[in-house]
């Protein structure tokens, strides 16, 4: 097992995560309750505290890792394990209860396609408000719109509103639109298993390339796929890191073996 | 203007628009529905009226239809203010939870689509004053200061009530509730009464003040609630500074518990 050294490692990371922990509530009323407790005292400047309440667990624990520039990590887990939640913690969508993200410079992506789309508005539209939602100008939106239609090989139906969208094109446009992005991490949630062979092919395509940009980290299921493109993989289970693994098939087999294997679904 | 100023101002500007347009494409009538519930407010009221339930001793230049269309379009106003917030709220939840800017543009785009909304109702009104030729002289434009206080007095309680809004079902219907008897509560359909429980009840709501003064600046009365719409002011400002920031710290933690 490597566990990520970093003290040995060079210190050129664009993201290193220091005991990140999340908690989530199973019970809806008790985690309203609890919510509003919560904002009670921070709004009144008092402390939150790390104890899980009844009904609450560690959807993420003490994860820690670094991200280096032209690193593609995959994150590795059975569902549940904390995947997303950890992307949404470096996206900043979540607030972490504990620990800390140092970031140098940006991360952003999907976390899911097609949020924000508006059904009745056009493709066009919906573009125009996605990109925006990215952190897009009007003036940016403006000189990559083309490259979008492009990418997303939608040229036709870029005035039909996208209700009458399939899945499939709905995912097009949505990655389309991502794939504009350049930020110092890109974050790719399993995304990449909607759509067809082709468009797959971009896709990674776009991801490899992004690593001389930055750094990508992505989740999925599809072991070919993570051998692939990915440069290490980080493995979770039931919300806490068994470690990152430079040596991807490593990895994998540790993933495959150890933990499909003492979980049986 | 800063590079984020410029970002704010890009996404709330397509928020707004985006709303626009999706709202109204589906419709044949569109923007009329923005003030066809005031008209046939309005429309029930003068029936009532005429048949002797409400009493009104405006002057014979100044119509009941004028007195009582002018109070529902500003009161639609304020709670327009009230209800945007919580409605574009609870139609951008799965956006919150599965993309990170910055929150507050969605406060930005409903204050505009309320500004929106307020302009078009007062291009009806102007309409309406130009028909009946109702024209007091300049002083009249004053109105807008009024019109403004109860915005963001609207505003303000919105910020506060947001997130109980967002987390309990219960707070939505109980605010249809206090919207109902709020209208009744509110000199708009009739004057500020002079004695008993109504001016007292009247008088410590602090709505009756801006929309009063709106109404005495445009139907050229005497503006009497000067001082008091001031202390609104003042009080809703307070309210709505806090709010913003009672807004910006909870909306996350809010939006991922819902």
């Amino acid at each position: 097992m490597s566990f990520s050294d970093t003290d040995t490692r060079d210190s050129e990371f664009i993201l290193r995560t220091n005991g990140l922990s999340k908690k989530l509530c199973k019970n809806l009323k008790l985690s309203l309750r609890y919510g509003l407790s919560d904002i009670g005292k921070k709004l009144l400047g008092g402390k939150v505290s790390d104890e899980l309440r009844p009904k609450e667990f560690w959807a993420l624990q003490d994860v820690s890792f670094d991200l280096r520039k032209g690193e593609c990590m995959a994150i590795l887990g059975r569902n549940g394990a904390g995947k997303s939640t950890l992307l949404r913690l470096i996206a900043g969508i979540l607030q972490a209860d504990h620990g800390e993200i140092d970031l140098r410079g940006t991360a952003k992506g999907i976390v899911s396609l097609g949020v924000g789309f508006d059904p009745f508005l056009t493709a066009r539209e919906n573009v125009f408000v996605n990109a925006a939602l990215l952190g897009f100008t009007t003036r940016e939106i403006d000189r990559v719109y083309n490259d979008i239609v492009r990418f997303a090989e939608l040229s036709e139906f870029m005035d039909t509103p996208v209700r009458y969208f399939s899945s499939g094109m709905h995912v097009r446009l949505g990655y389309a639109i991502v794939a504009q992005l350049r930020p110092d991490v890109l974050l790719v949630d399993e995304v990449l298993a909607v759509g067809d062979e082709g468009f797959k092919k971009k896709c990674l395509g776009r991801i490899r390339q992004h690593t001389d940009y930055g750094a990508v980290m992505f989740v999925s299921h599809e072991m070919d796929l993570i051998r692939e493109v990915a440069t290490s993989c980080l493995l979770l289970h039931k919300g806490k890191s068994i470690g990152v693994y430079d040596d991807v098939d490593e990895g994998i087999r540790v993933f495959e073996e150890d933990i499909m294997e003492v979980s049986p679904s | 203007m800063s590079e984020k100023l410029r970002r704010f101002a890009d996404l709330t500007w397509r928020l707004f628009a985006r709303n626009i347009r999706a709202a109204h494409r589906k419709s044949f009538l569109g923007l009329f529905w923005l003030v066809i519930p005031s008209i046939i407010n309005a429309a029930v009221w003068v029936l009532l009226k005429s048949n002797g339930v409400i009493q009104f001793e405006g002057s014979d230049n100044m119509p009941y239809v004028v007195f009582t269309l002018t109070g529902i379009l500003f009161w639609h106003n304020f709670r327009d203010a009230m209800e945007i917030p919580f409605k574009m709220m609870e139609k951008y939840q799965e956006i919150i939870k599965n993309l990170s800017f910055d929150h507050l543009s969605i406060m930005g785009a409903s204050v505009l689509e309320v500004l929106f909304n307020s302009g078009i109702r007062i291009v009806l009104l102007i309409m309406v004053f130009v028909f009946y030729g109702i024209w007091s002289g300049p002083q009249m434009l004053l109105f807008i200061l009024p019109a403004g206080i109860l915005l963001l007095l609207g505003f303000a309680l919105s910020m506060w009530i947001m997130p109980f809004y967002l987390m309990y079902r219960d707070v939505p219907r109980l605010f249809g509730f206090a919207t109902q008897f709020g209208f009744l509560f509110t000199p708009i359909v009739y004057e500020v009464p002079q004695d008993g429980s109504l001016k007292w009840l009247t008088m410590i709501n602090p709505v009756t003040a801006p929309l009063v003064t709106v109404r005495d600046l445009l139907l050229g009365g005497e503006p009497d609630l000067v001082l008091q719409s001031f202390v609104v002011f003042l009080v809703a400002l307070i309210l709505f500074l806090v709010g913003v920031r009672i807004f910006r710290i909870t909306c996350l933690r809010v939006v991922e518990r819902i």
